[in-house]
């Protein structure tokens, strides 16, 4: 049975396939767009983000804009996980994916097989490859395009490296989302969800997107703003939201990630309106 | 053993999974080691709290009223509704915000050492709270409940698991939401190395509570590994403050 195990490592440990249902979740929970606090922004990724505007959403070839896969993770539909078994061998290839949202696909290959040069062709899930590491299945994605880590405007580049963490306790999945990136991180970000609920009952819905013109952008247009020229509600120095959060913290960087942080927050000036938008609360 | 053998935990993990998290108590073949001997994992050391995600609810003290996330009954609601900051008690009742049930999600400093053979204790830095898990351990049904309440612990499938029970009624959130003397905490601890080098440690924590809670509060938050006491600092318990 050692013989078995020590030259198999692909065999799972523990059965993460089936059907996974999202429970609640709050992606930052501050209610205004452009709040990137707690991002490990460098200057790069905060001039990336702080140029992006609503608007984007109403670009013809944006509306279906699909969401990666290391950002559908956070949970935000019906995941399903199966396996892609060979005939022959009765071995695991690789795991496969779908999350509801947006038609997001990913493949792990569990075979050994190599990672592609860098010049092929990046896509929304890019290349993967996975690993068990004790129970825990580990997914090394890269060849990604561009993507939100946010959605408005904090993105993470198509050059990061993403590792993703999948682990069962009990009925949960936990996943746990890494991500290395040279061009907008000053630092690793991490992202940890124990959201998912194991339920067979569950049916994938399938999600059409059609284009649909909301808003009129004109066509050649990109819609952007200009560095230091943001209008995103959470870069305006004179608003706050219903947590009192400091402009400051709301640009994001490393420091805002840990602890001794919130002895600097008192020292920045508390902004004189709050943001009336009503954001989501509670179950 | 160390977890990246884990050939030995696989032939271990119909044992677990049957004995579940009492696995260290009673018979069966680990039952005459002790936690620190069984032990899958180093958990040992400092870590602190990245806070990427969560960021307002977790490093500023949220406003009344905000429940995100958490699925709270009425009388929950009821209680929290009338929640006032300026009339949270003084002394030790400020630490109601930092009982087992919340801690793992405050902004802290961990460190993690060996008490004894049967017994993991983990300083808090925020708050300046003490958690101990307790080894091939009857619960102490005797031991008076307390803001970090009494812990077993055993090593499953390489994670350190924990329940704690005996809780001191505190609060989930420090906007007052309360979580009740029969809350039940369980926990996984998660520690892995990432090619890189930086070492993290996952805690996913299961909250039940059938006063309060409509069903499980489950959260999972990270720390990363730094040098040992690094950036160490103690505070109070603070009702009015984050950490």
């Amino acid at each position: 049975m050692l013989l078995t195990l020590s030259s198999a490592p692909a065999l799972a440990q523990v059965d993460l396939t089936g059907m996974w249902r999202p429970m609640p979740r709050n992606e930052d929970g501050s209610g205004m767009d452009g709040d990137y606090a707690g991002l490990p922004l460098n200057a790069a990724g905060r001039a990336r983000a702080q140029s992006w505007v609503p608007e984007n959403f109403d670009v013809p070839e944006w509306v279906c804009r699909p969401h990666s896969w290391d950002f559908s993770v956070e949970a935000v539909a019906v995941l399903r996980l199966w396996t892609d078994v060979q005939g022959p061998t009765q071995q695991v290839r690789a795991y496969r994916g779908r999350i509801a949202m947006r038609d997001q696909e990913t493949t792990i290959w569990m075979d050994g097989r190599a990672r592609p040069p860098d010049w092929v062709r990046h896509s929304w899930s890019g290349f993967s490859t996975g690993e068990w590491q004790g129970d825990t299945l580990v997914q090394t994605a890269t060849h990604l395009k561009e993507n939100y880590i946010r959605r408005w405007g904090a993105m993470r580049s198509d050059q990061a490296t993403v590792r993703i963490r999948y682990k069962r306790i009990g009925d949960y999945l936990r996943t746990t989302v890494i991500i290395y990136d040279p061009v907008y991180f000053d630092a690793p970000y991490i992202r940890t969800n124990l959201f998912w609920v194991n339920d067979p009952d569950l049916q994938m819905p399938p999600y059409p997107c059609d284009e649909a013109t909301e808003t009129v952008v004109e066509r050649g247009t990109v819609p952007h703003q200009l560095p230091g020229k943001a209008i995103l509600p959470a870069q305006n120095p004179d608003l706050t939201d219903r947590f009192g959060s400091p402009y400051e913290a709301r640009l994001g960087g490393t420091e805002t990630m840990y602890p001794e942080y919130i002895a600097k927050i008192k020292t920045f000036r508390r902004p004189p309106t709050v943001f009336s938008e009503t954001p989501e609360r509670g179950q | 053993m160390h977890k990246a053998g884990f050939l030995v935990s696989a032939l271990l993990v119909t044992v677990s999974l049957s004995a579940g998290i009492h696995a260290q108590r009673g018979g069966g073949a680990g039952a005459a080691q002790s936690g620190r001997a069984a032990a899958s994992d180093d958990l040992t050391g400092t870590w602190v709290s990245v806070v990427a995600e969560h960021w307002h609810l977790r490093m500023l003290v949220p406003p009344k009223g905000e429940f995100a996330m958490l699925p709270l009954n009425q009388a929950a609601r009821k209680m929290a509704a009338a929640w006032d900051p300026a009339k949270e008690p003084a002394g030790d009742e400020q630490c109601k915000g930092y009982g087992a049930a919340a801690i793992m999600r405050i902004p802290s400093r961990l460190d993690i050492r060996w008490a004894g053979d049967n017994q993991l204790r983990m300083e808090i830095d925020s708050g300046t709270q003490t958690r101990l898990f307790n080894f091939g351990a009857a619960t102490a049904t005797t031991q008076p409940p307390s803001w970090q309440g009494y812990s077993t612990a055993a090593w499953v499938r390489g994670d350190l698991q924990a329940v704690t029970t005996r809780l001191r009624p505190g609060y989930l959130r420090k906007n007052g939401v309360p979580y009740s003397d029969q809350t039940r905490v369980e926990e996984h601890f998660d520690r892995f190395t990432e090619p890189n080098g930086d070492n993290w440690l996952v805690v996913d924590s299961i909250v039940t509570d059938p006063v309060y809670l409509n069903g499980p509060y489950v959260t999972s938050v990270a720390f990363k590994k730094i040098p040992d006491k690094q950036g160490w600092d103690p505070t109070p318990c603070r009702a009015n403050e984050a950490r």
